[in-house]
């Protein structure tokens, strides 16, 4: 089921009022209709998977008690081993076998062994990288001693299954999620308008901008071998929009969805697209994420304590590993590697935390120098991202010698003038919008009544006008 | 509180739902009004179909003939055009239908309720929707009106404005001939992909439309061809059973119209776009043979 979809429309408003008027008299009650809820949201992709998720969640929660109760060391170390390896071996059977066969396959080939690789012909677990970070957090911090185990085997499945996060994040730590489920819920009036806002604006991210886009995106990276460089290079840009609107247009509404329940979570983005260096564009883009890895994987190999080689190495283990994430491909950790060498001059010369305030706060525009930091940003962006949309890396070198061509001087023969139109109206919007925690959550309630009606009006039309078959969500697939 | 957000909620959608409703109906009837169904006197052959048709006939040649047929038209379609354009215009003494094997095939019933065909077709024609096709749209679709409301107001927007501009009938989007261009790339590879392979399964739905097409040319006495237009389809069992099924459906349920196979009169692939579409050439030869042999009403 997809948040843009006719089914999700008529699903959310059941569990909502089910939750708030049915289930109100206990928490638990509530706990109980969002794992329900959770588990049907999730069973509509693919009922078989729903046992997956259902054997992961008990795991964790299993092997949590076991590490709590330990009574040496040793006992408590098997038990977080095992729920590590079957976490790990799950995403890596699922998601990487094949990928590692193939690879496998083509190193034995180029020295003269040549033989066909057996791989699996299944589909991935829809939300498994998600899910299992969200265990995996859990583990490591009872591990650590960090958390209790929850002994709530409800209100655990709740935190890893609950329905706005379950596909595509963001990734919740138990220690900012459990604490929620774990009490009474109050209906907030406020909150419940900003999370409505917050999934208006996600909607419209993603039908009228990611989709919009999408088709011109497919259609010069499917035929890029026949574009102008001028073509190629429009190429990158719709996908660094489409990704963007996609990503965290789903990040909204799942975060607007998760506060009509009187659930906050975890924010996942904070107008990336106007960093003024690399180092703040990774503070800013799939925010769950980065500080998942910086947590989980860059402080526990030593971070930035070590030496100059151990600051360099443990940035580009981090930064292969979170492109390795997002697919079973060469192209993604290319596209790891790459943001690694942007980020490796920034943490060389100790400026990778310059820029922690917002940009041009309090200031209508941003100083020229800003301005030139953030488009120098957005390009090696924009290249980057031509990695990550490539089918394979002959592809992403074949595009960006396409773009490297006399042809880069020539008109774009694809202009379509209405989405560009779209384009400059959404930056504007997320521009006046950086301070706060999305694009309108202030814009609008600065304004009177009326005016505030007719935007929350235009933008509904604007998602109507655009609305064709329900595209899914890119971060799916990961 | 949650009584409160849910009126509220509830109140600003409904403000929504009926500003955009009266909009709907109010922007369908004037383009409606202010379209002109009224063909030139010496139009009296109409060509109606999907884009078999569409690519075919080339009414430029056919001085007599109005070809108003479309991409992924079903009968549906052609049944709502033709309702609204026999009426003012008695001249037309035949209506000339596509009529191939994918036609009758389930496949035809899929498109009526296609998302993608929906979101594309709804807003061009909703227009000339009356009651009752308005309600058996709803039943086939119905979440496909209120999704596309809003594209079917701006359709209607720039429906009136055309007709205020006295733009031809043909020029609305909804139908006319379509010159594809001489073999495309897609057609030089299609060497291996020229049989359809889709299962034997007839409409029942679509097809309801077609005995409605037949049903009010003869109230109106008006002669029905069913025209099979040339097609590079390699003949297979499953299409054999299908032409089969093509011709006797005819003979048991639209006795009185006549039956124009051409699907194997041109095979050359030159003339074709792709394997069931010819190009802007075979179009010529195909409409030339159509004036020669005298086969439209003159």
């Amino acid at each position: 089921m997809l948040f843009n979809s006719i089914n999700f429309a008529i699903f959310l408003p059941i569990v909502f009022i089910l939750y708030w008027f049915l289930a109100k008299k206990n928490y638990q009650y509530q706990n109980i209709l969002l794992l329900v809820a959770s588990y049907y949201f999730y069973a509509c992709w693919d009922y078989r998977f729903l046992f997956l998720l259902m054997f992961s969640t008990f795991l964790d929660y299993f092997t949590g008690i076991k590490m709590h109760e330990a009574k040496s060391q040793t006992i408590k170390k098997t038990w977080f081993w095992i729920s590590i390896s079957i976490n790990l071996g799950f995403l890596g059977f699922f998601k990487y076998f094949n990928f590692f066969v193939e690879s496998f396959a083509d190193a034995v080939s180029n020295i003269g062994f040549q033989f066909d690789p057996w791989t699996l012909k299944i589909i991935l677990p829809v939300g498994i990288s998600f899910y299992t970070f969200h265990g995996l957090s859990y583990v490591i911090d009872i591990y650590n001693g960090k958390i209790k185990p929850e002994k709530n085997f409800v209100d655990y499945s709740v935190f890893v299954s609950f329905f706005p996060l379950l596909v595509a994040g963001p990734i919740e730590r138990a220690t900012h999620l459990l604490p929620q489920i774990q009490k009474e819920r109050t209906f907030n009036y406020n909150s419940a308008i900003d999370g409505l806002r917050q999934i208006l604006w996600g909607l419209f991210k993603k039908i009228v901008i990611a989709d919009n886009c999408a088709g011109f995106a497919n259609t010069i990276f499917n035929d890029s071998a026949n574009q102008s460089g001028s073509n190629l290079v429009l190429g990158a840009l719709f996908f660094t929009f489409q990704i963007y609107c996609d990503f965290s247009g789903y990040s909204d509404i799942a975060l607007g969805t998760a506060r009509l329940f009187g659930v906050e979570l975890l924010r996942n983005f904070s107008f990336p697209y106007f960093s003024r260096d690399i180092a703040e564009f990774w503070r800013r883009w799939h925010i769950s994420l980065s500080t998942w890895f910086r947590d989980y994987l860059y402080i526990p190999l030593g971070g930035s304590k070590g030496g100059l080689w151990m600051k360099v190495r443990n940035t580009f283990i981090i930064f292969i590993v979170s492109g390795f994430w997002h697919g079973s491909n060469w192209t993604f950790i290319a596209w790891g590697f790459l943001n690694a060498l942007y980020f490796i001059p920034l943490l060389l010369t100790n400026k990778n935390r310059t820029n922690i305030c917002i940009v041009a706060e309090g200031k209508h525009l941003p100083t020229i120098s800003e301005t030139i930091s953030i488009l120098s940003t957005f390009s090696l962006t924009v290249f980057a991202w031509i990695f990550f949309r490539a089918n394979s890396m002959t592809h992403a070198f074949q595009y960006i010698k396409g773009i490297f061509s006399k042809s880069l001087f020539t008109i774009p023969t694809i202009l379509p003038f209405s989405i560009i139109g779209l384009l400059i109206f959404f930056i504007i919007i997320e521009w006046m919008g950086r301070e706060n925690k999305y694009a309108i959550e202030k814009t609008a309630l600065q304004n009177s009544r009326p005016f505030r009606l007719l935007f929350y009006y235009f933008l509904i039309t604007l998602i109507f006008m655009f609305m064709g078959k329900e595209q899914e969500f890119i971060y799916f697939q990961f | 509180m949650i009584v409160l957000f849910i009126k509220k909620l509830v109140t600003f959608l409904a403000v929504f739902i009926i500003i955009i409703t009266i909009i709907l109906l109010l922007s369908s009837v004037i383009a409606d009004k202010q379209m002109n169904y009224k063909l030139s006197k010496n139009i009296d052959v109409l060509v109606l179909g999907d884009s078999h048709t569409q690519c075919a006939v080339n009414d430029q040649i056919l001085q007599n003939t109005l070809n108003l047929s479309e991409s992924a038209d079903t009968y549906l379609y052609s049944f709502i055009k033709l309702k609204k354009i026999l009426p003012g215009n008695p001249q037309i003494k035949q209506v000339v239908l596509g009529y191939a094997n994918h036609n009758i095939s389930k496949k035809q019933d899929l498109w009526l309720v296609d998302e993608t065909i929906n979101t594309f077709k709804l807003p061009l024609h909703f227009f000339m929707f009356d009651y009752d096709d308005f309600e058996k749209f709803s039943v086939l679709n119905p979440t496909q009106i209120p999704i596309n409301a809003l594209k079917i107001i701006k359709i209607n927007s720039l429906q009136i404005i055309r007709s205020v501009k006295k733009t031809p009938i043909n020029k609305f989007g909804i139908g006319g001939f379509l010159a594809l261009q001489k073999p495309s790339k897609n057609n030089e590879k299609s060497d291996n992909k020229n049989i359809i392979n889709h299962n034997i399964e007839f409409s029942t739905i679509d097809i309801e439309n077609l005995v409605k097409i037949y049903k009010l040319c003869e109230e109106k006495k008006i002669k029905l061809s069913l025209i099979n237009t040339p097609s590079l389809v390699k003949t297979t069992t499953k299409e054999l059973a299908f032409e089969k099924y093509l011709f006797q459906y005819q003979k048991d349920n639209l006795q009185n119209a006549t039956i124009l196979n051409h699907s194997k009169l041109i095979q050359e692939k030159i003339y074709f776009a792709d394997n069931s579409h010819l190009n802007k050439n075979g179009a010529h030869k195909y409409s030339e043979f159509l004036k020669l042999n005298n086969i439209l009403e003159k």
